[in-house]
């Protein structure tokens, strides 16, 4: 791995903001540009390259210089990366964001304001498909995540994905489940006390949901705070790799590391 | 005071008719102030405007864990089944170790109203029956906690054209000089979609220059091959097959642009679109079975009696096979009929969307209150 110092920012932020990136520059120049004007300023910017082509990267290498960035020759998927990434930082709060997560202005300091309240652990944001989005997977600013919750199954869902944003039944914050890996701050002190993500997820998929339980599993509440507001694309580098999720075979090890915890409850039909 | 309650149904977005019975009945339950939330077979959490929550559903297996975990997390007071008969028993025979209050809420398609079905609904606090030959069959049978439900259509929005409003939607489909025949129903075989062509055949035969509009399930897996059928026919020409699940103002569009509503159906639990074409205006031709006679009698509609009966392969309820001939002729000498139209529009408007509300509440009131519920 090679590692690119530059500080940016504090030098004893509150928040570490730990940027992922597995090739998508066009979404990364848009996630940093975005970070760039949030309203709350006490942060350090690290930015992980998980094994894009440097070829590529090298027409887009002013985006990397100024901030603390590490690279990974090869693409080692989102876990193994992100705690790559988290030990790059040493703030009590890291915010986690993917290159295809662009942040209302506003969105870090309400987030830091709500883990104000020590009873949560880690909190994510209401994220929202792209305004500029034509792709009918991808409905224009309709509602991409407001939580995750299990269904009668104990599988992972994502309620009221395509509703309006302004909906009553999406503007609510609340404890949830679990939330997705895409946007998030968590209390470093309880990340590296649950040993981090697990990485026996591979390339990626369950690890979020996996973390949460984590989390809740100390006693902390998971929250979803819905005045902090992003605009995801989702999926942008599993569409660049062109690589199929191993959604099945996660699931199944999700569920068997947790279906006897007794975190795993249908929660569902909160949301509905 | 306002109670809790758990209504469970056929929530399918794309044409449920379940859906247009028990929307409008969660809907005005919470307008006078209940709590209700909605488990929706067929539901996958597409964005809606009601009043109140539906949950998604995948199968009754889950149904049934969501029932038990509601009454522990949210310990509703009633629960409302809208469903047919054997699904009505199978929550029935899952719940029987809970102490929940239950309501049923069903068609019967034809009489008789068989022992084992009435042992089984005997079990419910209460079971409506959507129409009034039903709810006949049931005293009949012997089955005392029961009463007649009268489900209502929103007359506002399912309204006359004005005579622009029909030139225009014909003009726009290129159905000026058609007389133009429409179907809504599914493609299974109690809908009798075959005889349908046949008597829709007969009338072009007849010379009559007709296009047929079919709002179904083409690709139902249970269904038939209707185009193939379109074809052997000779009216594959004049078919325009509409997938079900289109706007209900699209839908409405069809019935203003319709010469005639035919539904050739062997039996009918209530016919929830030939309340929507009385509403609209466009007179309907069905066979004289089930429900549909004690919606087109008097004057309201055309009641084609059958060619035979039988019982039908389950042995459970009677069917009608509708007359062919005279459902032809029928369509083709008598839609001229202003005070048909009149009549059955007025029947339409009396069948209001609060009547079931009350009667619903009424009885969840009684049920909850312990007190002994009476014949209705």
């Amino acid at each position: 791995m090679t590692r690119n110092r530059h500080s940016n920012k504090s030098s004893s932020p509150l928040v570490d903001i730990c940027v992922l990136t597995g090739g998508r520059f066009d979404f990364l120049e848009k996630c940093l540009k975005a970070i760039d004007e949030q309203t709350f300023t006490d942060y350090v910017v690290h930015l992980f390259d998980n094994g894009t082509d440097m070829s590529e990267k090298t027409k887009h290498l002013t985006l990397f210089q100024k901030y603390n960035t590490k690279r990974s020759e090869n693409y080692i998927g989102f876990p193994r990366a992100g705690n790559e990434l988290f030990k790059m930082g040493k703030a009590p709060l890291i915010f986690m964001v993917t290159d295809d997560v662009f942040l209302k202005p506003d969105a870090l300091d309400v987030l830091v304001r709500r883990m104000d309240d020590e009873t949560i652990g880690l909190c994510g944001l209401k994220l929202l498909f792209p305004e500029t989005s034509a792709d009918p997977g991808r409905p224009s600013g309709k509602v991409q995540h407001i939580g995750h919750a299990f269904n009668m199954r104990g599988d992972v869902t994502h309620p009221l994905v395509g509703w309006d944003a302004d909906h009553p039944k999406c503007c609510v914050s609340r404890e949830v489940s679990s939330v997705t890996g895409a946007a998030f701050i968590v209390r470093r002190r309880l990340f590296n006390k649950v040993g981090g993500w697990f990485e026996g997820y591979g390339i990626g998929y369950y690890e979020d949901s996996d973390l949460c339980m984590s989390i809740r599993g100390l006693g902390k509440k998971v929250f979803i705070d819905v005045d902090a507001i992003g605009y995801h694309y989702t999926g942008a580098t599993m569409e660049k790799l062109q690589r199929a999720a191993p959604l099945n075979v996660n699931s199944m090890i999700f569920k068997a590391r947790w279906g006897n915890s007794g975190l795993m409850q249908w929660d569902g039909w909160m949301f509905w | 005071m306002t109670k809790k309650v758990l209504f469970l149904s056929d929530f399918t977005p794309t044409g449920s008719g379940y859906l247009n019975i028990s929307a409008p009945l969660c809907a005005g339950m919470s307008d006078m102030g209940y709590e209700v939330k909605a488990i929706g077979m067929g539901y996958k959490g597409e964005p809606h405007d009601y009043n109140f929550s539906v949950i998604p559903c995948l199968d009754f297996k889950d149904a049934h864990g969501m029932i038990h975990n509601l009454k522990q997390l949210w310990n509703f007071d009633v629960f409302v089944v809208a469903l047919d008969i054997t699904h009505q028993i199978f929550f029935i025979d899952a719940l029987r170790q809970e102490n929940i209050k239950h309501i049923g809420i069903t068609p019967l398609e034809n009489p008789p109203l068989r022992k084992s079905w009435m042992m089984g609904l005997s079990q419910l606090n209460w079971t409506f029956f959507i129409s009034e030959i039903a709810t006949q069959a049931a005293q009949d049978a012997g089955l005392k906690n029961s009463s007649y439900i009268q489900i209502g259509l929103n007359t506002e929005l399912w309204r006359l054209p004005t005579k622009e409003e029909r030139e225009n939607v014909r003009r726009n489909m290129n159905l000026d000089n058609k007389f133009v025949i429409l179907t809504v129903a599914d493609n299974q075989e109690r809908k009798n979609p075959i005889y349908g062509y046949d008597i829709v055949s007969m009338v072009k035969k007849s010379g009559v220059p007709i296009k047929h509009i079919h709002v179904t399930r083409e690709n139902n897996p249970q269904g038939m091959s209707i185009r193939d059928y379109a074809e052997e026919v000779g009216i594959s020409n004049d078919l325009m097959v509409i997938e079900r699940g289109i706007g209900v103002k699209e839908l409405i569009s069809l019935y203003w642009a319709a010469d005639v509503f035919l539904l050739p159906t062997k039996a009918e639990g209530l016919g929830m679109p030939i309340l929507e074409s009385m509403a609209c205006g466009t007179p309907v031709v069905a066979t004289d079975t089930g429900a549909v006679t004690e919606l087109l009698r008097d004057g309201r509609g055309f009641l084609i009696s059958s060619e035979y009966n039988f019982i039908d392969v389950w042995g459970n309820s009677g069917r009608s096979m509708i007359n062919r001939e005279d459902a032809a002729k029928v369509i083709k000498y008598n839609m001229d009929n202003d005070s048909m139209i009149a009549a059955a529009r007025k029947y339409v408007e009396s069948r209001t969307l609060d009547i079931p509300v009350k009667q619903l509440m009424n009885k969840i009131e009684e049920i909850c209150d312990d007190k002994k519920s009476t014949q209705q």
